[in-house]
């Protein structure tokens, strides 16, 4: 890790990425499919002259030019900023390898943003044959730009041959880009009918018109569903062993799982019994209804995405703690501290004792003389170990998966192994990256983080007593005494 | 701690394509962005201070260009992503460091830009839908709040692009706002003095562009204004730009008295100095255009196009000066070459094709104009 680490207490850095990509997404993917859906419907509604739905079309143009042009373009930049925060090297890593690819991209973002423009705001001034070309040119330029994000965040759950050629196209053309492709295109016809009927049941007062809007926008909404559902099935049957054993294996992705299905057979079945089936069905109420039912499965399937390529960022290249893959056993031989920029500079500053400069110039840490150190220093460094190498995915005392709650009632030795074995303990952890004296100090640390049982638990040995070893294991028993 | 050891290694996945063309997107890129960002910057706030003048003209050029901010927003947020994505690209190994000991802050610009942007648009709708005079005070509110935010966000910009120049300040910075080497993200130039002249500078800079676009206003997008405001425009273009130069003059001189001796001897040394004074003197040029064409309609136009070649040049400069102050920390043209032809081509290819489909688009639009209403509204 080439950079500071930036520490949020309780939420932890990553989750503020996960937050901010998932409003994203809600209105990203709105942002493409909005823009097929004015782009057909405006075609068709000037073929059959029909003025009314062209007035609503319009309508709904300006609806969709403040949510996507503003909050969609914006928080689209925030997530590269939120990125490049909590997870610079991944960033860094991402941004060099596909920088020709987010550049064409912004090609396509800055058609997109004209295109979205003239067809708004020459609406009436530009002749039916050139605004609908304006909607089509839109449309596609969105499309193209879901076709070019998507081949590089599915490199981060699948990099394909990468590894071995460091080719753009290999990485880019890797296992999981089909299968996004399809399932995002997918949830962009279903989510932006749902923005649709939201809009619709709102704006539209005459019911005939909207039960005609309703209709129309039932189709798109129905190939989305299949999308979606091909899609994912291709998603799944695609992803690396790992992800697969994690999304059975984890217990939260386990429940997120079920919700998400759950919330997308609702959708499905509400889109097919109300608009497809019996169009009279949308209200302001069921539109909400329906509209957050769709963003609420949207939002899980991309938090699941996110969560099954623990413990990489990029999978089999950069772990979750942002360590590169290929660096783990040198840091394993020579410290964590010493191959990490911003601590062996702390640790040069704190403690000049026990770091000198080999004859390359590099800085060389004593890593005996660490377990020397008094013990209130031993947990000081144990907890810039504890900054760099796990708070990506905890925090201390409280908050998202804090160590303080894992830990409790444990004893030395446990964490300890822990701390050396961390992938074996959950194969979704990143391995331990330090030397074993450093493997030391952050059990320390961990060991006055970690309470005691809670008062008052029975395991048969009486109230708030732990368990004994088994009979041979005595020394651990005196261990934890 | 030793600043030199906070510097990033330089990481072996090299750079993607040679290093003059990196330089040259990302300083191309960053004067595309200041077009827009310098009216966003200084035009807001100058539009809401016109809208207070009791002069009709001064009045009409608030309601037009807070009309026409959202897609300056728009255009400006598009634009500053090539020369962002580039500069991560090339100077990763301090501006990541940078951004992360001040990330809450810099964060913010995301929360603070999409409230100045709906800010906008509701001033904008208010306009459009009951004009300047009818305005509730909900929606002037909102204007006032969008230029005040542009102005907080220019001092954060202006903090993480100092603070990334200078990792010299990183060591104490960390030291007041982080834990077991690990940073809150809670630090902030606000005390270093540079941030300040910079801002004022730049300010000037940014009002001299805003002088330019009333004059370009006035000359080629007011066809169907009244000629008392075209004849307006041509007159307080030039005195505007005066006022702005003067800022822009004195921001720039406590700025250069704050730089360290080396960078000042760098700057003003022989090979660097007819491009450093060409940088210095760059708005002499639209305000001698704005001052001599003030009876020639055609005078905004230009002096739109010489403040984008200045602006270019302040671009230009900026980057050799950044290179500068970095050089005791690390050589940013180190990295080794790892070509992607492919991709580099695919750019190309779209970046002149895409060139293509905005010229067509624009036509198309300048035709509709020309021609008004054909149907619907």
């Amino acid at each position: 890790m080439s950079y500071p680490w930036w520490h949020v207490p309780f939420l932890t850095a990553p989750m503020l990425i996960a937050l901010i990509a998932t409003v994203h997404v809600l209105v990203s993917h709105y942002a493409v499919g909005g823009g097929l859906f004015l782009a057909v419907e405006t075609s068709h509604a000037y073929r059959h002259k029909d003025e009314r739905y062209l007035a609503y079309l319009k309508q709904h143009a300006w609806f969709f030019v403040l949510l996507t042009v503003v909050f969609g373009a914006i928080t689209g930049v925030g997530i590269w900023w939120i990125i490049g925060l909590a997870s610079p090297l991944a960033t860094h890593f991402l941004i060099q390898t596909f920088v020709f690819g987010w550049a064409t991209e912004w090609v396509f973002f800055v058609i997109e943003l004209t295109a979205g423009f003239a067809f708004y705001y020459f609406w009436g001034r530009l002749d039916p044959k050139t605004h609908v070309a304006m909607g089509w040119i839109y449309a596609i330029a969105a499309w193209i730009s879901l076709v070019l994000i998507t081949g590089i965040t599915a490199f981060m759950l699948d990099p394909g041959r990468w590894p071995e050629t460091h080719n753009f196209w290999d990485g880019f053309f890797n296992p999981q880009f089909l299968p996004q492709v399809l399932a995002r295109t997918g949830g962009a016809f279903l989510l932006a009918s749902l923005y649709v009927y939201f809009h619709a049941s709102f704006r539209c007062r005459d019911r005939e018109h909207l039960r005609y809007i309703e209709r129309r926008s039932s189709r798109p909404a129905m190939l989305g569903s299949i999308l979606v559902a091909v899609g994912g099935l291709w998603w799944f049957l695609m992803l690396p062993e790992s992800s697969k054993a994690a999304l059975q294996g984890a217990a939260v992705i386990n429940v997120l799982m079920v919700i998400m299905f759950t919330l997308t057979i609702v959708v499905f079945a509400l889109l097919y019994l109300g608009p497809y089936r019996n169009p009279g069905w949308l209200s302001p109420g069921f539109a909400i209804m329906f509209l957050g039912f769709g963003l609420a499965a949207t939002a899980t399937g991309e938090y699941i995405r996110e969560a099954v390529r623990k413990p990489y960022i990029v999978y089999n290249l950069v772990l979750g703690n942002q360590v590169l893959v290929e660096d783990v056993p040198r840091l394993r031989s020579e410290g964590f501290i010493e191959g990490t920029t911003w601590p062996s500079a702390w640790l040069a500053a704190r403690h000049p004792q026990l770091t000198q400069r080999d004859s390359e110039g590099r800085l060389r840490i004593d890593e005996q003389a660490l377990l020397g150190l008094p013990a209130e220093e031993r947990v000081d460094i144990g907890e810039v170990l504890f900054m760099y190498h796990c708070n990506d995915c905890h925090a201390a005392e409280n908050g998202v998966n804090a160590m303080a709650h894992l830990l409790t009632g444990w004893n030395r030795e446990m964490v300890a192994t822990s701390v050396r074995h961390p992938e074996q303990l959950k194969y979704f952890m990143p391995p331990w990256s330090g030397t074993e004296a450093e493997a030391e100090l952050l059990t320390d640390y961990l060991m006055q983080l970690r309470p005691e049982l809670p008062p008052g638990m029975d395991f048969g040995e009486g109230p708030g007593q732990p368990l004994s070893m088994l009979p041979g294991n005595d020394n651990a028993s005196e261990e934890v005494r | 701690m030793d600043p030199n050891g906070l510097i990033a290694p330089v990481n072996e996945l090299g750079y993607p394509a040679p290093f003059w063309f990196l330089i040259f997107f990302r300083v191309l890129g960053f004067t595309l962005h200041l077009l827009p960002m310098n009216l966003w910057y200084a035009g807001t706030i100058t539009a809401m201070l016109l809208g207070l003048s009791r002069v009709p003209e001064a009045r009409r050029f608030s309601a037009r260009l807070m009309s026409q901010m959202p897609f300056i927003i728009a255009f400006g947020v598009n634009l500053g992503i090539v020369p962002l994505l580039f500069l991560q690209v090339m100077g990763y190994r301090v501006f990541y460091s940078a951004t992360i000991l001040m990330a809450w802050q810099w964060l913010s610009v995301i929360a603070l830009l999409c409230l100045a942007y709906y800010g906008v648009y509701i001033y904008a709708v208010g306009l459009r839908t009951v004009g300047m005079d009818a305005l509730a005070r909900w929606q002037r509110a909102s204007g006032w709040l969008s230029a005040l935010l542009f102005i907080v966000i220019a001092v954060i910009f202006h903090s993480a692009m100092l603070t990334m120049a200078e990792p010299g300040s990183w060591p104490a910075l960390a030291e007041q706002s982080g834990r077991a080497a690990a940073v809150y993200g809670t630090a902030h130039a606000l005390g270093n003095t540079a941030l300040w002249t910079r801002m004022l500078f730049f300010l000037g800079l940014a009002m001299t562009t805003t002088a330019a676009y009333v004059a370009f206003d006035g000359a080629v997008l007011a066809g169907r204004e009244s000629s008392e405001y075209r004849s307006w425009t041509r007159g307080f273009a030039p005195k505007f730009y005066t006022f702005a130069v003067l800022v822009y003059a004195g921001g720039g001189l406590l700025y250069a008295a704050g730089w360290e001796p080396g960078l000042r001897e760098y700057m003003s040394s022989g090979s660097l100095l007819p491009l450093n004074l060409l940088t210095v003197l760059g708005p002499g040029l639209p305000l001698l255009i704005l001052w001599l064409g003030r009876n020639v309609p055609a005078a905004g136009l230009w002096a739109l196009i010489a403040q984008f070649l200045a602006l270019g040049l302040q671009a230009v400069s900026r980057q050799l000066m950044q290179n500068q102050q970095l050089a005791p920390y690390l050589d940013i043209a180190a990295d080794p070459l790892k070509m992607q032809i492919g991709p580099l081509a695919m750019f190309l290819v779209s970046f002149v094709a895409g060139l293509g489909v905005l010229g067509w688009i624009i036509a198309r639009l300048v035709e509709a104009n020309r021609k008004g209403v054909v149907s619907g509204e």
